[in-house]
């Protein structure tokens, strides 16, 4: 619903959807303060029966050409912080959505493989699972980062390093059968 | 006597009586915090105005010390008039916009405009913030643009209320750079209104920018020590002598711990007296930065310590 006049003073006039339970942060390109506002104010009102949840935690999306755009995670850290609370994280590396795939698909973890170009989200949810993890460096990841984690004394460090690597998931081809 | 916020743990005593007179007496001067403490909203504190004259009369120097970056100095004079404070000169009055505006000037143009530094400021606030930048002689990015437009030097997050996801990819683009400084005028996550509800802060603004940027903000606002640094410069405040009041313990009791002056508690804004006990109970160390020295419930509370 839009909301009446020009200052955060006149929106926090507005009314409230009264059925609300839950604030959930995606990805939006249309985020704003007044957004943030709204945000917020759900948060309050509810305390801890509105749930707050974000998608995922992603600092940025790369496009082509070696850009990037603000990620999910950028918004989600904004509400958190205005609110001084943690979301629930829905994304990698967070365990829910491959509770979400075993569920439905009565996978075996030690005979199910992770394939991922991303350290802090792909394989560390693989590696946190039980999965074999396996980088494909077609994507933001770089084999020195590897190395760097696989060198460090830090345990966090070193459960971002994957099984395996491949250049490319098409070097797997020659592994199946004709 | 009134001693510097340096040794000794706070206690969180409440100032009356003799007590009032024996801290208020050898103090020369006092900060103020504005928001919850001199005002809310657009209701001055009751007696705090009659406060600041008394102080006036004692001899007493009153100054100003807001995290908010939505006004200019101009404006709060005009809103310290407005609300019935006399005498009150924006000379007097450090906003975390005007000690924003200080630090890029410092940063980007060496001083006083004499500097080899050039580039422009992007700003993500209101027009009194985008006002102070441009009376410290920087240039706004996304004014008067041209071809050859020189390089944004720094990115500033304030108080924005028009903040989007579009202005947000825009100040990771210049952030790319590693010579592009991130500053933010405060850490404020919310800030109170009126009816008791909340209104985000520059804080989960400039949180955004940090996660999408991977690069930790210089913030200029209060708990840090910048803006006492610009009280000390412009009016040689001696600490020991000075007090701190504010209604905030994360960043008004904190900044008067980091600058070693003494600290007030007043419970006419945001926070509890139960949250000044918790922390004092705490055992972690930096719980304690945060318990002030003494309370009151209201800034009027302090007329009875000053001479007739």
């Amino acid at each position: 619903a839009a909301l009446p006049g020009p200052a955060p003073a006149d929106w926090a006039q507005a009314p409230l959807d009264p059925a609300v339970r839950a604030v959930l942060v995606g990805f939006d390109e249309h985020f704003s303060y007044a957004k943030l506002c709204q945000a917020l104010r759900y948060l309050l009102r509810g305390g801890s029966d509105c749930l707050l949840v974000g998608t995922n935690r992603d600092h940025r999306l790369p496009l082509e050409g070696g850009t990037a755009i603000p990620g999910t995670g950028c918004l989600v850290k904004a509400v958190e912080t205005a609110a001084q609370r943690e979301a629930f994280i829905v994304g990698k590396p967070n365990r829910y959505m491959f509770d979400c795939v075993v569920s439905e698909f009565n996978i075996d973890p030690s005979r199910t493989i992770m394939v991922g170009d991303r350290l802090d989200t792909d394989i560390l949810m693989g590696n946190s699972c039980g999965l074999t993890t396996l980088l494909t460096l077609t994507g933001v990841t770089t084999l020195e980062e590897v190395k760097g984690h696989q060198e460090s004394d830090c345990p966090t460090r070193q459960s971002l390093v994957p099984h395996y690597y491949v250049d490319s998931i098409a070097d797997l081809l020659p592994a199946l059968g004709e | 006597g009134c001693s510097g916020g340096g040794g000794g743990m706070a206690s969180c005593r409440r100032l009356s009586g003799a007590g009032l007179r024996e801290v208020l007496g050898p103090a020369q001067g006092l900060l103020f915090d504005c928001d919850g403490v001199l005002w809310a909203g657009e209701r001055a504190v009751p007696g705090a105005p009659e406060l600041l004259e008394r102080l006036r009369r004692s001899g007493k120097a009153a100054l100003f010390v807001s995290n908010n970056s939505r006004r200019s100095v101009a404006e709060l004079e005009r809103r310290f008039s407005r609300l019935g404070f006399r005498g009150v000169r924006a000379e007097h009055v450090f906003s975390s916009a005007l000690c924003s505006a200080l630090f890029l000037r410092q940063r980007l143009l060496g001083g006083e405009g004499n500097g080899s530094g050039n580039g422009r400021v992007f700003v993500m606030g209101g027009e009194g913030l985008r006002g102070e930048v441009r009376d410290a002689g920087l240039r706004l990015a996304g004014e008067g643009e041209s071809a050859t437009a020189e390089p944004v030097r720094a990115v500033l997050v304030g108080y924005d209320d028009q903040f989007t996801f579009a202005k947000l990819a825009q100040a990771c683009g210049y952030l790319r750079d590693p010579q592009c400084l991130l500053v933010a005028t405060d850490p404020d996550p919310w800030h109170p209104l009126s009816d008791g509800q909340r209104t985000p802060g520059t804080g989960s603004l400039t949180a955004a920018v940090e996660t999408a940027s991977g690069r930790k903000a210089l913030v200029v606002g209060k708990p840090n020590r910048y803006m006492f640094d610009c009280i000390v410069e412009r009016f040689g405040v001696d600490p020991a002598r000075t007090l701190m009041v504010g209604d905030r313990l994360e960043t008004d009791i904190l900044f008067g711990k980091n600058c070693g002056l003494s600290t007030i508690l007043t419970l006419t804004g945001v926070s509890r007296l139960e949250e000044a006990q918790a922390y004092m109970a705490s055992d972690s160390a930096a719980a304690k930065d945060l318990v002030p020295n003494y309370y009151v419930d209201s800034i009027a509370d302090l007329i009875p310590g000053l001479d007739e």
